[in-house]
C-alpha cells in the first residue's frame, strides 16, 4: 500500500488526466491509481463529474439540428447543386 | 418501410447525377450545419456557409484524393470560411490566461488550494446545459471546432489535426484548455446564480 501511496498521482496531475485524453489515454497501471485517487479525493471527483456534465451538455446543445427547416435547407441547397 | 441508403460514388457526384448529389446533402449536411452552429455562426450565417462548402467542394472535387473521410474532408472547407467569416467581426482573442487561473487552484504539492466549486446534484441539467452552450460561446473559434470534432463526431486525432492544420501537441492542448475554460466559466455561472 505505501509502495502504490508513493506512486499516487496528485490532484493536479489527476485534474490534468480529465482535462486532457481522459483515463482511456492512460497506461492500465496509471488508470488503477487515478481511480483509486478518485475515489479517495471528494474534489478531484467532483471535477471528473463535472468533466463528464460538460461534454454530456454540449453533445446535446450542439446535437444535428432536425425539423422540417433543415428539410427545407437540403432542398435549397440540392437545388443549388443541381444542373442549370 | 424506411427507404434504403442511396449509395453514390466521388464519380457520380463528378457526373453531376442528381441523385448522388441529393444522397451527399441528405448525409452530410446536418453535420456540417451542427458544426457550423457549433463554431459559433447565426442559423443564417451557418446555412449560408454550408452552402458554400457544397459548392467549393464541387467545384474543386478533382483536389479530393480522399486520404481524409468525405465528411472530415468537408468539415475543413466548412471551418476555413467560417473562421474568415468571423474573423473579420471578432475582436483579437486575448492571451490565453486559463493556466495561470487552474494553476492558483494548487498548492505546491499539486493538491487542491482552492478546490473546484460548482453545480452537482443540486444544478438542473437544463440549467447546466445552458450555462455549458453560453460558456461555449467564449472558446475560441479553433478549440470551438476541435471540441466539436472530437467530443460531437468522434473523430480521431490525426483527422481533426489535418482538419484543423494544427499538431497533435497543439490538439492537445486546445482541448485541455476548452475543457478548463469551460469548466471555470461554469463554476463562474453557478456562484452567480447561487
Amino acid at each position: 500500500m505505501k509502495l502504490m501511496m508513493a506512486f499516487m498521482p496528485n490532484c493536479r496531475e489527476v485534474a490534468k488526466t480529465l482535462c486532457g485524453g481522459g483515463l482511456a489515454s492512460e497506461p492500465w497501471h496509471r488508470r488503477l491509481l487515478i481511480r483509486l485517487h478518485l475515489s479517495r479525493c471528494v474534489f478531484c471527483a467532483r471535477f471528473g463529474r463535472q468533466m463528464d456534465r460538460i461534454c454530456e451538455s454540449l453533445k446535446a446543445a450542439w446535437a444535428e439540428p432536425k425539423g422540417e427547416d433543415v428539410e427545407a435547407f437540403k432542398r435549397r441547397v440540392i437545388e443549388r447543386l443541381g444542373p442549370p | 418501410m424506411e427507404s434504403q441508403p442511396v449509395r453514390w460514388s466521388i464519380e457520380d457526384l463528378r457526373a453531376r447525377k442528381p441523385e448522388a448529389l441529393t444522397a451527399m446533402v441528405n448525409d452530410h449536411l446536418p453535420t456540417l450545419l451542427a458544426g457550423a452552429l457549433a463554431v459559433g455562426l447565426s442559423r443564417a450565417d451557418a446555412e449560408e456557409v454550408v452552402q458554400e462548402t457544397f459548392v467549393a467542394f464541387l467545384s474543386g472535387l478533382d483536389r479530393f484524393e480522399g486520404r481524409s473521410t468525405l465528411r472530415t474532408y468537408l468539415f475543413g472547407i466548412l471551418y476555413h470560411k467560417a473562421s474568415n467569416l468571423r474573423a473579420k467581426a471578432r475582436r483579437e482573442e486575448g492571451s490565453d490566461d486559463i493556466e495561470a487561473v487552474v494553476s492558483a487552484r494548487f498548492d505546491p504539492a499539486g493538491m487542491w488550494a482552492r478546490p473546484p466549486g460548482g453545480p452537482e446534484a443540486l444544478a438542473l441539467d437544463s440549467e447546466i446545459r445552458g450555462w455549458v452552450e453560453k460558456c461555449s460561446e467564449g472558446l475560441p473559434d479553433a478549440q470551438k471546432a476541435a471540441f466539436f470534432l472530437k467530443e460531437i463526431e468522434g473523430e480521431t486525432p490525426e483527422a481533426i489535426c489535418n482538419v484543423l492544420g494544427v499538431s497533435a501537441t497543439n490538439l492537445r492542448v486546445m482541448l485541455h484548455r476548452a475543457r478548463l475554460k469551460l469548466r471555470e466559466c461554469l463554476e463562474l455561472n453557478w456562484e452567480k446564480s447561487r
